[in-house]
């Protein structure tokens, strides 16, 4: 699993969002806003991290159960993927 | 979801969110919106342009520089971008600067008159597609087309706009009515419809003051105000019903006298100079393309040094103090830009948008009058 190279992560006024740019923008609608925590999971995404890295981190920063993290990021994942966001390897 | 029904889906941007984002953009003075202008050429010549000049492609500015000033607006914070002229798909160097800026991640409009647009442009923009592409349909006939721009050009235009619909890239149309294509309105708007597309007309065109020497107030290629009032509701009516026409002015007729005050004028409330910005085809930044100033050369100055003194500026314009109270207001396209482009100054009331506003208002009166039965009885 992987972010679409064809999509670009814009921070602007604090507004995390995804820009998708060449064929991508052809079957994507435009623009995709992220909610702050969901800029930092693409991040983590982008970077090359699992799902357990995140888990393991996000867990750490925001003092939460794992099994709770665990269950948003899979959330998040799974409409990212959904829109094409994210795709497999 | 079929073809149709996914044209008519705004593409991408939510209208409230995009309020939002440039809202809090404006609070922090970022230039979320850019305009730029790549050329003044075209291979039109319309009698009322306020941009078109004949000058060598080696005065404009090169793809490499557009990509530059790219780079550093994006990193001040610009997504919105639109790619105007002149005609910028003359550009032989187009394709370099529209890709190089996509990849910057900002969502690209493109300004066209269409004319140009050929099989191997619909395959380049299918494959990359612009946010939207806004053409400037000029009438409804080839004959309409070359005495108003000099090419008869109706038919290819149309028949490009198809195919741009047909390979998905989203279009809106604008016309700028004059007393040449005047007579090609409800044309124009059954085009429109026929299409499937939304059609903005206008017919108040901005004196050129860009272009002509500093002549404030002056076009050679535009109605009288009384006649501007008459087709601007001529437009309207091709797409409002009456209803919907009546409840644009307020119910009393208005008198003009009354708006004489003695206060400060009201300060400017459009994007300009808050989050958007225009730079010319020789590179100067303006609040938005309509300014006839010199607004600030980017060869001399950084992007943020003219985009902070392009806020300071337009952060200290006042509007005519004598329309801050007008019933009219807000029927009225007063704005800095069009002060400047009728009087040179921005704190005039300019008796031709004035004039204009108030025979529209009049003119509503009279044709679609109040139905008094509506308020009794019931």
């Amino acid at each position: 699993m992987k972010v679409n190279e064809n999509v670009i992560h814009r921070c602007v006024a604090d507004e995390d969002m995804l820009v998708p740019v060449g064929e991508a923008a052809g079957e994507m609608n435009g623009l995709y806003v992220l909610t702050p925590t969901g800029g930092e999971i693409w991040d983590m995404l982008a970077e090359g991290k699992d799902v357990e890295d995140i888990v393991s981190i996000m867990s750490e920063d925001y003092g939460e159960d794992p099994a709770v993290i665990r269950a948003d990021v899979a959330a998040i994942i799974e409409k990212l993927k959904a829109l094409g966001l994210i795709i497999e390897d | 979801m079929d073809m149709n029904e996914k044209m008519k889906t705004p593409r991408g941007i939510e209208p409230l969110w995009n309020q939002y984002i440039h809202a809090k953009a404006s609070a922090r003075g970022i230039p979320l919106s850019g305009n730029f202008e790549l050329t003044p050429r075209c291979n039109f010549n319309c009698r009322m342009c306020y941009v078109h000049q004949t000058v060598r492609a080696e005065e404009e500015w090169t793809a490499r520089e557009w990509l530059e000033l790219g780079r550093v607006a994006r990193d001040a914070g610009m997504v919105f971008l639109l790619l105007t002229g002149g005609e910028p798909l003359i550009r032989k160097d187009f394709r370099e600067i529209y890709s190089g800026l996509k990849r910057l991640g900002l969502l690209i409009s493109i300004n066209t008159n269409a004319s140009l647009i050929d099989p191997d442009w619909v395959a380049f923009f299918k494959k990359d597609p612009p946010l939207r592409m806004n053409i400037s349909l000029y009438g409804a006939s080839d004959e309409t087309y070359r005495a108003l721009c000099g090419q008869g050009s109706f038919h290819t235009v149309a028949a490009n706009i198809r195919m741009l619909r047909e390979a998905g890239i989203q279009v809106r149309l604008n016309a700028s009515v004059t007393p040449i294509n005047a007579k090609d309105v409800p044309e124009i708007y059954r085009f429109a419809r026929e299409n499937d597309l939304v059609v903005k007309g206008t017919a108040y065109m901005f004196p050129p003051s860009r272009i002509n020497g500093g002549a404030y107030g002056e076009a050679a290629c535009r109605f009288t105000a009384e006649e501007a009032a008459a087709h601007t509701l001529l437009c309207r009516e091709q797409y409002m019903d009456p209803e919907q026409i009546r409840d644009m002015v307020p119910t009393e007729p208005h008198d003009p006298t009354e708006d004489c005050t003695d206060g400060q004028g009201e300060r400017m409330s459009c994007r300009a100079g808050k989050t958007n910005f225009w730079v010319t085809w020789d590179g100067r930044m303006l609040p938005c393309g309509m300014f006839p100033t010199d607004g600030y050369d980017l060869k001399h100055m950084s992007f943020a040094e003219a985009w902070e003194a392009t806020r300071r500026d337009t952060a200290a314009i006042l509007l005519p103090a004598a329309c801050r109270e007008c019933a009219l207001r807000a029927q009225c396209p007063l704005c800095a830009a069009a002060c400047l482009s009728e009087t040179g100054r921005t704190d005039i009331r300019p008796e031709y948008v004035c004039r204009m506003t108030h025979e529209l208002a009049e003119a509503i009166r009279k044709k679609y009058p109040l139905k008094e039965d509506c308020y009794e009885g019931e």
